[in-house]
């Protein structure tokens, strides 16, 4: 029998952070971005200002990177696993811990 | 994430002695800081107490004040901490235990040649980049160095990864990065407002990229650990991490508007950082959720008391961050003692509160005993938290009478008689402050006296004893 494949919700209000998260930075983005290929194409504002913004694209492009192969890795599928694994991880330390002291502990 | 199923024991993932020695040092730069910080607010009150010597003149002691906090203090807990929470979060010990020692020894080189370096005049003109020159490719190798020794657990780890190995997976390519990005490209690629664009980068970015991540990753380690749960959502934590890591480069360039940079860049960072606004509140929304139901254990339990008092501070530091990036308030306060005491609001309310409530977990199962006295660390606390209170919250309001003296075009002398009580009570509450970290790093001696790992007594292997 195969077992059914749930199709978690994604609440209402995560969209909501999501957007007002998301919106306001790409606006950003978009917004430098465009000035940059003014800048590129020869503005007299001073190729200068082309210096951090190239920094920023390389930080970002390898941030990019890495998100896409976190995906790719399914670190997104159960998103909660990770803290859960975590925090029974620090359990058994302790346990064994205690264990290896005996009844000193 | 790996499981611990058939993973080896604590003992053999902790240097235990090399963290010990970590918090140590960075408590010993804590308090050279702190002296170099009285004087320097001395010397603002026009009493200098050591006139006669230039070598320690104040312009030098304020940049020994800021490198030995951040390079020092910060840094130095900072290591202590990965050594403990990598391993035990990877389930594997760091690269090599030799070279970890080794870059305890490197890094205590580098800092106190900073030190001596800054006294003999020898400053890199960049702010929070006064490394001098030639120290910084040995600081440079050394940050490789720790990204390797750390990295390598980090990678080793299979599966999805728990939001705080990201966050110091990226801190330790970031603070490479930024260190080299402020350190070189100003000094030898670029000069003028370029220079000075890239400064801004990097004066921000080292506290974004280095110290943020750091303090961050050790919250989603620590909190959850003693509030006995899980945190409330670690999908929140993972928009946390990733909005950090795409706005906050961005940002930097918001410590220089109205400056010749043109403006679609400032615009840029003062966008951003409002995008960054609502990161920081998934992240505060996300701790103020995993304490629900946990009655007051916030306040009750000292350790998380600390961590929570830094939200606190994180939180209002945003605020102000929020006001800051407006043109309209950045009018006001831009070269004011505001903007000094939004830098002591984050650095010792935020991010050194966080590393002392972990040095009080800690150091009881690191040196196997309890504190010396438990009283003290609760004198620490409400000594660090309430000094710090009263110094920010002088200097902010300082920092507007300043603003609005200046916006009226009074004569300077008059912004200074205004600003004189305030340098006052900094003073004052500096001397608080700096009191109870005495009384912390003698708390901390007496403590390491009565060890069972000094006497000689029963050495135990790991040992959880601390009732706090
Ligand atoms: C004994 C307590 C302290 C005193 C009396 C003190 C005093 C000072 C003074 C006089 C300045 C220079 C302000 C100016 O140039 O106008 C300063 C700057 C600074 N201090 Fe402290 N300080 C103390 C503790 C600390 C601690 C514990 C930290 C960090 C954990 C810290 C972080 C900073 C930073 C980051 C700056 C640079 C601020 C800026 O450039 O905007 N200070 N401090």
């Amino acid at each position: 029998m195969t077992t059914p494949t749930v199709i978690q919700r994604v609440p209402l209000w995560t969209w909501i952070v999501g957007a007002a998260v998301l919106i306001p930075s790409i606006l950003g983005f978009a917004n430098k971005f465009l000035d940059l290929m003014i800048v590129a194409a020869g503005d007299e504002e001073g190729a200068f200002a082309l210096t951090p913004i190239i920094n920023y694209l390389l930080a970002t492009a390898g941030f990019f990177c890495m998100l896409m192969w976190a995906v790719t890795q399914g670190a997104f599928h159960d998103i909660n696993q990770p803290s859960r694994q975590m925090f029974q991880n620090e359990l058994d330390l302790e346990r064994r811990t205690a264990e290896s002291l005996g009844p000193r502990a | 994430m790996p499981t611990a199923t058939d993973s080896p024991r604590h003992e053999h993932l902790v240097i235990e002695r090399l963290v010990f020695w970590y918090f140590a040092a960075a408590l010993g730069y804590m308090l050279i800081s702190m002296v170099a910080g009285i004087i320097m607010g001395l010397q603002l009150l026009s009493w200098n107490p050591l006139p006669a010597l230039e070598h320690l003149s104040p312009g030098r002691w304020r940049m020994v004040h800021t490198n030995a906090i951040a390079y020092g203090f910060l840094a130095n807990g900072f290591l202590g901490m990965l050594h403990w929470v990598v391993p035990r979060l990877s389930l594997r010990p760091v690269l090599d235990k030799r070279l970890s020692y080794f870059i305890f020894a490197a890094w205590q080189i580098v800092v106190l040649s900073t030190a001596v370096g800054l006294i003999l005049g020898e400053a890199q003109g960049l702010e929070w980049g006064e490394t001098p020159v030639w120290i910084d490719p040995l600081a440079q190798v050394g940050l490789l160095l720790v990204a390797f020794d750390f990295g390598y657990p980090i990678i080793k780890v299979k599966g999805p990864m728990y939001v705080t190995l990201w966050y110091f997976l990226a801190a330790l390519v970031w603070t490479f990065l930024t260190y080299a990005m402020g350190n070189f490209i100003p000094q030898y690629c670029v000069s003028g407002s370029a220079a000075g664009a890239v400064g801004g980068l990097f004066i921000h970015d080292l506290v974004g990229l280095f110290v943020t991540p750091l303090g961050w990753g050790m919250m989603y380690y620590f909190v959850p650990i003693l509030l006995k749960r899980p945190m409330w959502s670690h999908g929140l934590s993972l928009v946390g991490f990733w909005g950090l890591a795409f706005f906050y480069p961005l940002q930097g360039i918001h410590h220089f508007l109205y400056t010749p940079i043109p403006m679609f860049l400032q615009y840029g960072a003062v966008l951003s950082t409002i995008a960054l606004e609502f990161v920081v509140l998934t992240v505060i929304i996300n701790f103020v959720g995993t304490l629900r139901g946990t009655g007051m254990a916030c306040l009750s339990n000292l350790p998380l008391r600390y961590f929570y008092t830094g939200i606190t501070f994180y939180f209002l530091t945003c605020l102000q961050c929020a006001l800051q990036t407006t043109m309209t308030f950045q009018a006001l306060i831009h070269f004011t003692d505001w903007v000094v005491g939004h830098a002591h609001m984050v650095m010792f309310g935020v991010f050194s509160m966080w590393q002392l409530g972990m040095m009080v977990y800690l150091v009881p199962r690191l040196l196997k005993t309890e504190w010396y006295s438990e009283k003290w660390c609760y004198w620490h606390y409400w000594a660090s938290a309430g000094g710090l209170c009263v110094m920010a919250g002088d200097l902010i309001l300082g920092g507007l009478f300043q603003g609005w003296s200046w916006a009226a075009l009074q004569p300077w002398e008059k912004s200074i008689e205004v600003s004189i009580p305030f340098w006052a009570v900094r003073i004052a509450a500096g001397a608080v402050m700096f009191w109870a970290q005495l009384l912390f790093a003698y708390n901390l001696f007496k403590t390491w006296q009565k060890s069972p790992l000094r006497t000689g007594e029963e050495t135990l292997p790991h040992v959880a004893p601390a009732t706090m």
